[in-house]
């Protein structure tokens, strides 16, 4: 009993102390020998171990962002008609379409749609994860539709707030006193549009509808700011707020952009599983968007 | 069966319990060993480098990629192959003992230099290197530097059989071993009493002792006080100031300078040697035009590689990367005249 005992507890003290280590891959055939010279052969083996030590990792990035589009973004009749219209476009232009197809190394037209389809599909990433998420983002990022003129002639300031408290038009405004930035006209902004923080308190504390009755300022850009809020409900207008936030260059807390995080999401999302230390490693010293979710 | 089961529970309870316990920590301890490691991944005899739906990228792919990517019309491949073709050959010359303390010594003053510019962190940036010329890493650094010492060999031994290019460099850099002392001044235009005095000082001393010592002695060029004055082996496109390096090639060997004016100050040029022989007798100096002769046939070294691996009986598997190969390393293809 004793022994047993022991024997068991020697084997998983054992197990546990050796551990597993980092897997790297080859190819299955790397043992052929390619070249030989005497006893000594260069393996096909060799030569991946050299290729990929150099670190160019743009063949895994594309067929990543390719499994990804092609996985996480239906394909609908608006991508296809996108897609069917570059190729013909293609087509259009090429003197010979199949000597075309043949050196940008598709098989066949059908090849090509494919591959522009998800090309297509890789686009939509971001406002796809912008779509699906738009209540989270929406509270991080806070979107507004507003009015917004732009004036950096400090005399003029005043002025020009006394008139939009009167109702004078912001697109006059912006004509007449503004530095032709923000012109006045109906746009979605959000937190990271880069009014500042200051200004964006006035944002916030503006009721929809109504002009800020104190002109803000941003010190950073030496800009003050006329500011009437138009809608502050979200869900209202989500469409324009959409592309708008997939436009963003805002980096959330792990330090990801929107886009970086949406396809971050997708490639989780797919199962996700990396199988090579060398490789991960430099995915992700390219973008932290590569990193899996355990 | 169940009383003898009770009774050996109740008999060794405790190191039943002990045991529980200490199993519980092993597992959890592997577990929590390996929980972060990137685990493999096979589908048939393929490697996979990442699987996202119903997608498994294998290492097969990523080689073809790789392979055929290419770079000034050269696939990465190829050059890869003939760095793998390079170190083999290099690998087939027998190493003295001589070759092994050299390569020693040389490998720990790459190591320091390393550590010096990357701090702790060297190995790493060591390891991407050696792995880039197929080496496993900093371990084989002194396997890669015997290759380069071997590599070396084979290049010098195809020189001597070929001695015109030899002569075109000592022909067209006219290289020379030279020696200079320095007498550093703020305005060399204006250079003072006590500047002066300084190189009527050194002109005494070189009557009763040998340029080096005086050079050692009284020489303000901080860099070449260790070696008694001597800047090496120089050939004439050096990056040294315009006028020493006229005055420097129109001594003849064994003369020294009168005072020349330079940017940095007063200058005695003393020419040590510019015997071809002599010169190509020296380790380092030879290196140095090897180096040369290099840099003007940029195709010589992949040609001197290629006639030892032909010496060798090469042999490709494959008649494409074989073609690719000599069109690489710039060598007519006699199959295509052929046809």
């Amino acid at each position: 009993m004793k022994r047993i005992a022991t024997g068991l507890c020697a084997a998983l003290l054992l197990f546990s102390l050796v551990g597993c280590s980092d897997a790297t891959t080859n190819v299955s055939d790397k043992n052929e020998a390619l070249i030989t010279i005497g006893t000594d052969k260069i393996t096909k083996g060799d030569v991946y171990n050299g290729l990929v030590a150099q670190g160019d990792i743009s063949p895994v990035v594309k067929a990543l962002t390719t499994a990804v589009a092609a996985n996480a973004i239906e394909t609908t009749d608006e991508i296809k008609a996108a897609a069917q219209a570059n190729v013909d476009t293609l087509k259009a232009s090429a003197t010979d379409w199949e000597a075309y197809l043949k050196n940008s190394g598709y098989e066949s037209e059908e090849a090509l749609l494919e591959d522009l389809i998800n090309q297509v599909k890789e686009t939509k990433i971001t406002s796809s994860y912008v779509s699906e998420k738009y209540t989270t983002l929406a509270t991080r990022l806070e979107p507004r539709k507003l009015q917004v003129v732009s004036i950096t002639n400090k005399d003029v300031v005043n002025e020009a707030q006394q008139k939009a408290n009167d109702g004078v038009d912001f697109t006059e405004l912006a004509k007449t006193y503004g530095d032709g930035k923000q012109n006045g006209v109906v746009s979605i902004y959000t937190n990271a549009s880069g009014l500042g923080a200051d200004v964006w308190k006035t944002v916030l504390a503006t009721e929809e509808g109504k002009v800020a009755s104190q002109t803000s300022y941003n010190p950073e850009t030496a800009t003050y700011y006329l500011i009437k809020v138009i809608d502050a409900k979200t869900n209202e207008f989500k469409d324009e707020a959409i592309s708008v936030i997939a436009a963003s260059t805002a980096k959330n807390e792990d330090g990801l952009s929107i886009s970086e995080e949406a396809f971050n999401y997708y490639l989780n999302k797919v199962g996700y599983g990396i199988h090579d230390a060398i490789v991960y490693s430099a995915l992700l010293s390219e973008s932290a968007k590569y990193e899996r979710v355990k | 069966m169940k009383e003898q089961i009770v009774t050996i529970i109740k008999k060794f309870w405790f190191v039943i319990l002990v045991g529980c316990i200490f199993c519980s920590f092993a597992i959890y301890f592997a577990w929590d060993t390996n929980k972060d490691k990137i685990p493999g991944k096979s589908v048939g005899r393929q490697d996979i480098i990442f699987s996202a739906a119903d997608v498994n990228y294998t290492a097969d792919e990523y080689y073809d990629s790789l392979f055929n990517i290419s770079n000034d019309g050269v696939k990465n491949g190829i050059s890869q192959l003939y760095l793998l073709l390079e170190k083999t050959v290099a690998q087939q010359l027998d190493v003295t003992k001589e070759m092994k303390e050299e390569v020693k010594a040389s490998a720990e003053a790459m190591a320091s230099y390393y550590k010096s510019l990357y701090g702790t962190h060297y190995d790493s940036y060591m390891n991407m290197q050696l792995q880039m010329l197929g080496y496993e890493g900093v371990d084989e650094l002194e396997e890669f530097l015997m290759d380069q010492t071997r590599l070396d060999q084979i290049i010098f031994e195809y020189l001597e059989k070929n001695d015109t290019l030899v002569d075109a460099v000592f022909t067209k850099y006219q290289p020379r071993v030279i020696s200079h002392i320095l007498v550093a001044c703020d305005d060399p235009a204006n250079p003072t009493d006590a500047e002066k005095a300084k190189m009527a000082e050194i002109k005494k001393a070189l009557k009763d002792k040998e340029f080096g010592t005086v050079a050692a002695e009284y020489s303000d060029d901080t860099g070449t006080i260790s070696t008694n004055g001597s800047l090496g082996l120089q050939l004439n496109n050096a990056s040294l100031v315009t006028e020493f390096l006229n005055a420097a090639w129109k001594l003849e060997n064994g003369k020294t300078s009168d005072w020349v004016k330079t940017e940095y100050g007063y200058h005695l040029i003393k020419i040590d040697e510019t015997s071809q022989k002599k010169i190509m007798n020296d380790e380092t100096y030879r290196a140095t035009i090897i180096s040369q002769i290099l840099s003007d046939n940029t195709d010589l070294k992949k040609k001197i590689v290629w006639d030892k691996a032909e010496q060798l009986n090469v042999k490709f598997s494959d008649e494409t990367i074989l073609k690719e190969m000599k069109a690489y390393i710039g060598i007519k293809d006699e199959t295509e005249d052929k046809e």
